[in-house]
């Protein structure tokens, strides 16, 4: 007698007494089958624990009723509710998205209360240098859900929900490599300070010593100062980028994950300065992305719908093209891979400098996910917004 | 909570045969009593979700039609699992000569929410043994995941078991082992690795 039927035995009572006393005797001495009991109890426990886990939505409920033309008892949510009772927007993608944008911004306000008083730092800096206080004046491939070779015959009738955790560590190979060999970027010499003030800025003078500032002046052409911040802030070596997105699949969902990851849609830069206006660096991204592919089975082609929770590792490139006072506008490319394929993320968007180490960002940004199933690639994609805050070393 | 929940399953039936709304409450009682057991059922042997609601759907419909026309049932549950069963089946064979495409469905966003390091959905090792527990049913062959399902969700004992599946109890026995035995052999190694 296995172990597995001598525990359904002794819970169902079926156990007789003799061969209960031998179980726990066994049990006391055995570690193995001691291991499969506790095995044993924990999964029934769980089950027991959690079978109203199962019970069916308020939707299929009131379907139920309906049909079977059974008034919902009075303390059933309205239809309305029903539809969406307050925990459906709670555990919606919208809500995360606003939630985790909520949270970005709030660290970003508490930040700069704590850290950053604007008008008192230039006027600090006024006082310490020969500076006026600045008054700024400041074809993808779209994804076809029967996306096939030649080879492949369109599906006929099939209206399949099939979900397949996407295979693909050995079969979607991660872009890195394709990295174009683009001419190294020069440093350009800032376009606004003057030689003497973008020797401070690459110096962190004013960074470090302030009180040397007195004794500093500077030949400041009128009207064409305003980005001594900017340039402050492009003379750091690291920038550190908390970000989240709100993003629109392409094609539109139709189905969600299981549960969406509570950093969905987050994501975290490390960039070094390669230059002034360049930077190269790391992104970890929680997101997940919609997908339709096609696939066969036997002599059965069948179209999958997925939208899987995804970690993405990318190699980034940051390129500051204008300043303009306390803006900078940035074009950023992504190229990375998760545990399915490989992601090309470009994006466009503004950077406000708040103060010397903190700047906020709100772009716009396209994600590419492209994958591979049956040595088919398939690809998709989603557009939205992007913001975050940074912190410059 | 109304008078009605209070009323066992045979003063339930008895009403279920009234007219509203005493019909009405009974019904609610025995759905809200019945309903996660059933849907469980529905959920592991369909196919696909939506399926597992036509079928749940479709289960409660015709338990009620049939007690409302007399049919005189003394077990609920293993009723509406018989009911159920035979929808399933009857769906999938009609689905099969109607040569429309097999459906398959393994709820692989489960395995995908507990490998992924950023997901922190999973509080518990409660709930993370029941994501585990869920996967390991769902992979378990038919047969023997039906029975483990009739067993271990919905509380039947194995003579239950072998008369909704037409069985013989020591086939059901059998079955419930070895569902058992590969359920152990899945997660043994993830309570090893809690329990340490």
């Amino acid at each position: 007698m296995e172990n597995s039927e001598i525990f359904i035995d002794l819970i169902s009572g079926n156990l007789d007494d003799d061969a209960e006393r031998q179980l726990f005797s066994e049990l006391s001495m055995n570690d193995d089958l001691r291991a499969d009991y506790k095995c044993f109890t924990s999964v029934t426990d769980t089950i027991n624990r959690h079978i109203d886990s199962f019970a069916p939505t308020s939707a299929l409920k009131s379907r139920v009723y309906a049909k079977a033309g059974i008034a919902l008892p009075s303390d059933f949510p309205p239809p309305a509710a029903v539809t969406a009772p307050k925990t459906a927007f709670l555990s919606s993608g919208l809500f995360k998205s606003i939630f985790t944008g909520a949270a970005t911004l709030s660290a970003t306000i508490i930040i700069m209360l704590l850290f950053f008083q604007p008008k008192n730092h230039i006027t600090e800096l006024a006082n310490n240098s020969g500076i006026t206080p600045n008054q700024s004046n400041g074809q993808y491939p779209m994804t076809n859900s029967f996306e096939s070779n030649n080879g492949i015959a369109k599906p006929e009738v099939k209206e399949v929900i099939k979900y397949i955790y996407l295979k693909s560590k050995n079969e979607a190979k991660s872009s890195e490599n394709k990295e174009n060999n683009s001419e190294p970027v020069t440093f350009e010499a800032n376009r606004y300070l003057s030689a003497e003030t973008q020797l401070l800025s690459e110096n962190n003078v004013i960074a470090n010593n302030n009180l040397n500032h007195k004794e500093l002046h500077y030949n400041i052409p009128s009207g064409n100062f305003p980005d001594f911040l900017t340039g402050l802030a492009a003379s750091h070596l690291f920038d550190l980028e908390l970000f989240s997105s709100a993003s629109w699949n392409i094609p539109k969902d139709k189905i969600n994950p299981l549960s969406f990851s509570k950093l969905n849609n987050m994501g975290f830069n490390i960039l070094y300065g390669v230059s002034d206006d360049f930077r190269l660096g790391a992104e970890l991204k929680q997101e997940t992305f919609y997908t339709e592919y096609t696939g066969t089975e036997g002599n059965k082609t069948y179209q999958y719908f997925q939208q899987p929770n995804l970690t993405t590792i990318s190699l980034v490139a940051k390129y500051y093209p204008y300043n303009i006072s306390f803006l900078r506008t940035f074009a950023r490319l992504g190229l990375g891979f998760n545990t399915a394929g490989f992601v090309i993320r470009p994006s466009l968007g503004l950077e406000y400098f708040a103060n010397y180490n903190i700047s906020m960002q709100l772009g716009i940004d396209y994600g590419y996910f492209n994958f591979m199933h049956q040595n088919q690639r398939f690809g998709t994609g989603k557009a939205g917004f992007l913001y975050g805050v940074s912190y410059h070393l | 909570m109304n008078e009605f929940h209070k009323y066992n399953d045979e003063k339930l039936l008895e009403h279920l045969k009234d007219g509203t709304p005493s019909r009405d409450l009974a019904f609610d009682v025995l759905f809200c009593r019945y309903s996660a057991r059933l849907n469980a059922y529905c959920i592991f042997k369909s196919d696909n979700p939506l399926d597992a609601e036509e079928i749940f759907e479709d289960t409660w419909l015709k338990f009620l039609d049939r007690v409302q026309n007399g049919k005189i049932v003394t077990n609920i549950l293993p009723y509406l699992y018989t009911i159920a069963r035979t929808l399933i089946i009857d769906k999938y064979r009609k689905e099969k000569s109607g040569k429309t495409i097999g459906i398959d469905y393994k709820d692989f966003n489960e395995l995908d929410a507990l490998v992924n390091p950023f997901d922190f959905n999973l509080k518990s090792d409660n709930e993370e043994l029941l994501t585990l527990v869920k996967f390991a049913v769902n992979n378990l062959d038919d047969i023997y995941r039906e029975t483990f399902v009739l067993q271990w969700f919905g509380g039947l004992s194995q003579k239950e078991i072998a008369i909704i599946t037409d069985t013989s109890i020591a086939s059901v026995k059998m079955r419930s082992h070895r569902a058992m035995n590969e359920i152990i052999k899945i997660l043994r190694p993830h309570l090893a690795e809690t329990t340490k």
